[in-house]
């Protein structure tokens, strides 16, 4: 066995035990995302055990080595991180736009009845005197 | 107050511009000025509020004017205006055309003042070449053909202020106005306006790479 299956299965079993503990826990969000992780992680855990598995792929892409086939499954998988990470920065700078925004609004009222107040109280002043 | 016209104004560092802005506008013979200050590091507000405008500053520089000009469309909403002129705080747009452009307004949902129909030939020719570009891509993304997309200069009536909602913070708002004119079905019409190009004026607007960013965060939504 080579150094490089013992990391791959020592990876592979701590994403395991994580995925299990984040279910044991109760924990539901993005249970897509450890699901989809799972199976990553378990392809990887069979790879190390019988490499000649993934053989059947050989050529199916037109990429003759396994190796090669999965650099570039991990150079579109990481592409595809970084596309999700764009969106979820986009929604998330939509939604501190929306914050902002209140924010100002509410500020503004505030001033415009401090305004109103202190009008209000030095016309009842006026009227006193 | 008077209810009936808003004069919105986002702005960003405009305190040597915004002053000399308002005071034109007040000439011709509108109150209800409102500048949305996108938490400017200079004088802004200070010059607004001397000239006698209304202020709202936001507490979060979102760099652009899509933000404050959203910002001042829901004032207005809330407040029960019943128009809204968009205009630039740098001074490229001309008061005198307000009137020319509300005169329609009760026809139209939506005006647009429009750089493309005349005095072409006075706009620089990257601007140019940025509007053109710009129609297109908002035709592509958005699904409507206006002549000159990145107006700043803009009158909506009641209808679009109550439906109009614009989410992009940067320069891309002015393409999903249009997209919203389309998406709520609402009437437009394009009215020819003059531009004063200032060296102020110039520094500030849309470069090419302002565009390039504009297609990602549109095919990002897509």
């Amino acid at each position: 066995m080579g150094i490089n299956t013992v990391i791959f299965i020592i990876m592979s079993l701590l994403v395991f035990i994580y995925i299990f503990n984040t279910f044991r826990n109760g924990r539901k969000i993005a249970i897509l995302w450890e699901l989809f992780f799972l199976g990553i992680y378990a392809c990887v855990f069979v790879y190390a055990l019988f490499p000649n598995v993934f053989g059947i792929f050989e050529g199916f892409f037109g990429i003759s080595n396994i190796l090669n086939f999965m650099t570039y499954l991990a150079i579109f998988l990481a592409y595809f991180l970084i596309f999700l990470l764009y969106q979820k920065d986009e929604t998330q700078r939509v939604d501190i736009s929306k914050l902002n925004r209140e924010l100002a609004l509410l500020k503004k009222q505030l001033e415009d009845n401090k305004v109103l107040q202190s009008s209000k109280k030095s016309k009842s002043k006026i009227e006193k005197k | 107050m008077n209810k009936d016209v808003l004069i919105v104004i986002p702005g960003y560092n405009e305190g040597k511009v915004i002053f000399n802005v308002i005071k034109e506008i007040k000439k011709e013979g509108y109150d209800n000025i409102l500048v949305v200050d996108d938490a400017s590091i200079d004088n802004t507000k200070q010059e607004s509020l001397r000239a006698g405008a209304d202020v709202i500053t936001q507490p979060i520089n979102r760099g652009g004017p899509g933000a404050p000009t959203m910002t001042g469309i829901i004032y207005a909403r809330r407040e029960g205006f019943n128009k809204v002129v968009l205009m630039d705080a740098d001074g490229q747009h001309a008061p005198s055309d307000i009137k020319k452009l509300l005169k329609d307004s009760d026809k139209y949902d939506v005006i647009i003042g429009s750089r493309m129909i005349s005095n072409i030939k006075d706009m620089p020719f990257v601007r140019r070449f940025l509007n053109f570009g710009g129609s297109f891509v908002t035709l592509f993304f958005f699904g409507l053909f206006v002549r000159d997309t990145q107006s700043g200069f803009k009158v909506l009536n009641r209808r679009a202020i109550e439906r109009i909602n614009l989410t992009y913070d940067t320069f891309e708002f002015c393409s999903e106005m249009i997209g919203e004119i389309y998406r709520h079905n609402l009437s437009f019409k394009e009215v020819p306006i003059q531009v004063i190009y200032t060296d102020h004026s110039q520094s500030k607007g849309q470069s090419f790479s302002n565009g390039l960013k504009m297609i990602w965060k549109f095919l990002l939504r897509k």
